[in-house]
């Protein structure tokens, strides 16, 4: 009897195996519907991987089947994601450089191809193109909206679920909590200061009372990473150039004018003036040449302005400058009775400041 | 008991509370000792930059707060020095066409008003006498225009800090390297100038009578130069006097190179060529000195000055340059009734010059 009754419980049971493997046969063949591959070497990168962020997402896959203008749809488990193309913009490349860049380790990356649409019910969104994948092709594509999918709260490994027409296949995205995958660059900059001088000496050409003599020109170079600029001031010893063999001066002229002063060859005052020319800087920003001094320096005549121990704005920026130059050019003139002598000197210093 | 103790306790806390609110508020409406804005758009450069010098120095700011007028203090780098008394000045620094120019738009700054004084102790100057207030915006300026005002560190950046009444401010300013050797030497030479003009051309003195003297019109001659011992003007003539070749003979120049001067009269014993010059004005410099002989004056009846002849004489004269100083030279004749007659007297009368460089 007892035999007999674990008899028919063996046969109910082998007949129940019998209807489950016909049954996971059947309905393995029927989840095979319109999916007979799989896709493999699923990537997916997020810029930003804090809970709840949102950003934009990389996405590279390897085909199995060939498709003809595929649709994909891509899941994103536990995110949302934008709905419409112009918030998801799908698009093979991202402020100028190609997916198959940012994915280059990865062997055959191809750009995803034809021309892309993709519209979402969040999570999922469609890929929709006009080009077709082929088989065992890697490719990638970025959804290069800003919001293209704002993450879960939730700090984990996420499912992300890929499929076409033929093939199939699942990755991962990962969410960090907020503050883990960033970290903050700090730094200080010191105050620069740098001015020279090319040259210590300029001198002027002898005087003759019918043209105006030029000197060659000493070039002032400031560097300053003074947040409100640099200003130059230049100042000279004798008002003029001062004689001491005769006492005779030809004297600035009209010095600390704040305009533009003029001397002419023949004249019956004689002249002595500065001009300042900007030189362009290395970088940042040029010197503004103080109206008084931009003149020029010609043989009939010459504008600028004079010097005199009261120091004189030369040029300014306001803002940094590395390498700027302010070119000071003396002319001069002498008056029908400026004395001859050969010991005419004048002395002129260069100063300057920044407003850090 | 307990109740009515814990709520005379609360009681007493409540008057406290409001007590120290009260304060709180009192305090923090009342003038606030000390900075309490922050200056901004600051400017400091020194006249000499280099370490271990002396140096003015000229300051620009913008006041954040609207003061009363009060003192002022301004603390240079460590190792700064600054001079028991340096000279305050805002002369020259305020306006568009001061110091500060470009500041404020083009307007420039506006120079710190009052009859400023400093007084310095180790890196810190103190400025009174400020008579207005500062009102916040207002971008001001001073300087400490003594030439010791400030006497810098070794050559490296340096923050100042700047106080006024109510704000205060630091920022930055270069001591350079004392080899850095921020002037240009400037030198140059004049050359020697010179010119001479002789202007009038030929003199017709007419057909001499023993009635009057016949003076010509002026010939100028114009000297100009920058000779610094000054310039001088000499003549000479051909014949030393009117020579006639038609007859062979001369009105002789009355008593040439003679040194002194020479009267000359109508109808004259002797006849008689005379020359007169006299300073005619100038555009620079000095007018000519004639010498005695021929500063004379010219007249019908009477001439004086003196005669020429071909050995040159002095007819003017600078210690300085001059720049178009005029003589101006006359000729004149006289002669009596022996003088044999003839329509060609003639005479050619030179005029060179010097300058003594």
């Amino acid at each position: 009897m007892a035999i007999k009754h674990k008899h028919r419980i063996w046969e109910k049971l082998s007949t129940i195996l019998v209807i489950a493997v016909f049954l996971i046969a059947i309905l393995g063949n029927v989840s095979k519907v319109g999916a007979t591959g799989t896709f493999s070497k699923i990537w997916v990168m997020e810029n930003n991987m804090a809970t709840s962020g949102s950003g934009q997402v990389y996405l590279a896959f390897t085909t199995q089947s060939a498709v003809t203008t595929p649709s994909l749809a891509v899941t994103f488990t536990g995110a949302t994601t934008a709905t419409t193309n112009a918030n998801l913009l799908p698009a093979t490349s991202i402020n100028g450089v190609n997916c198959t860049t940012i994915f280059s380790y990865i062997s055959g990356i191809t750009d995803y191809p034809g021309t892309l649409n993709a519209t979402a019910v969040s999570p999922t969104v469609t890929i929709t193109t006009t080009g077709n994948f082929a088989a065992t092709t890697a490719y990638c594509v970025i959804l290069t909206g800003t919001s293209a999918i704002t993450n879960p709260g939730t700090a984990g490994i996420n499912t992300v679920n890929m499929t076409d027409t033929t093939d199939t296949g699942s990755g991962y995205y990962v969410i960090l909590s907020a503050p883990a995958n960033s970290f903050s660059v700090t730094a200080t900059v010191g105050q620069i200061f740098t001015l020279s001088l090319g040259s210590n000496s300029d001198p002027i050409p002898t005087l003759s009372y019918t043209t105006v003599k030029n000197s060659t020109g000493v070039i002032a170079t400031i560097s300053s990473n003074a947040v409100n600029g640099v200003s130059l001031f230049a100042y000279d010893s004798h008002t003029g150039l001062l004689s001491p063999s005769t006492s005779d001066l030809i004297g600035s002229t009209n010095p600390n004018s704040s305009s533009l002063q003029t001397i002419s060859g023949g004249a019956t005052s004689p002249g002595y003036l500065t001009t300042v020319a900007a030189q362009a800087p290395t970088s940042g920003a040029a010197l503004t040449v103080d109206t008084s001094f931009n003149g020029s320096a010609g043989s009939a005549t010459a504008t600028g302005d004079g010097l005199s121990p009261t120091p004189s704005i030369l040029a300014y920026t306001s803002a940094p400058t590395n390498g700027a130059g302010a070119k000071l050019i003396e002319s001069a003139v002498p008056g029908p009775i400026s004395a001859d002598a050969t010991d005419y000197a004048d002395s002129i210093t260069v100063v300057g400041a920044g407003s850090f | 008991m307990v109740t009515k103790n814990k709520h005379r306790i609360r009681e007493k806390l409540s008057a406290i509370f409001f007590i120290a609110v009260f304060l709180v508020a009192i305090l923090g409406s009342a003038p606030k000792a000390g900075a309490t804005g922050t200056l901004t758009s600051m400017w400091l450069f020194e006249t000499n930059m280099d370490a271990t010098q002396g140096s003015m120095v000229y300051i620009a700011f913008k006041a954040a707060t609207t003061a009363a007028p009060g003192t002022t203090t301004v603390t240079f780098g460590t190792g700064t020095t600054t001079a028991a008394i340096p000279t305050v000045s805002s002369t020259g620094c305020g306006g568009a066409s001061g110091i500060f120019g470009w500041l404020n738009g083009g307007a420039g700054a506006t120079a710190l008003p009052g009859t400023l004084t400093g007084a310095g102790s180790g890196a810190t100057i103190t400025i009174s006498g400020a008579t207005t207030s500062i009102t916040s915006g207002t971008i001001y300026c001073f300087g400490f225009t003594s030439a010791g005002a400030v006497t810098n560190p070794a050559a490296n950046l340096y923050s100042y800090t700047l106080t006024d009444v109510s704000d205060s401010g630091t920022n930055t300013y270069a001591v350079l390297s004392s080899g850095a050797n921020m002037s240009i030497g400037v030198t140059t030479a004049v050359t020697q100038y010179f010119t001479l003009t002789v202007a009038g051309g030929t003199q017709s003195l007419g057909s001499l009578t023993t009635a009057s003297i016949a003076n010509s019109s002026a010939d100028t001659a114009t000297v100009s130069s920058n000779a610094i011992g000054g310039v001088s003007l000499f003549a000479y003539d051909q014949y030393t006097g009117l020579y006639s070749s038609a007859k062979t003979t001369t009105i002789n120049s009355v008593v040439p190179n003679s040194g002194s001067i020479q009267t000359v009269n109508s109808n004259p014993t002797a006849a008689s060529f005379v020359t007169t010059v006299n300073a005619n004005g100038y555009s620079q410099g000095v007018a000519l000195t004639i010498p005695a002989p021929f500063n004379g004056s010219v007249g019908s009846a009477t001439t004086t000055g003196d005669g020429l002849s071909p050995t040159p004489a002095v007819i003017g004269y600078t210690s300085v340059p001059t720049y178009l100083a005029v003589a101006k030279i006359y000729d004149s004749a006289a002669i009596n009734s022996a003088t044999p007659i003839a329509a060609d007297y003639t005479d050619t009368v030179y005029v060179v010059g010097s300058g003594a460089y």
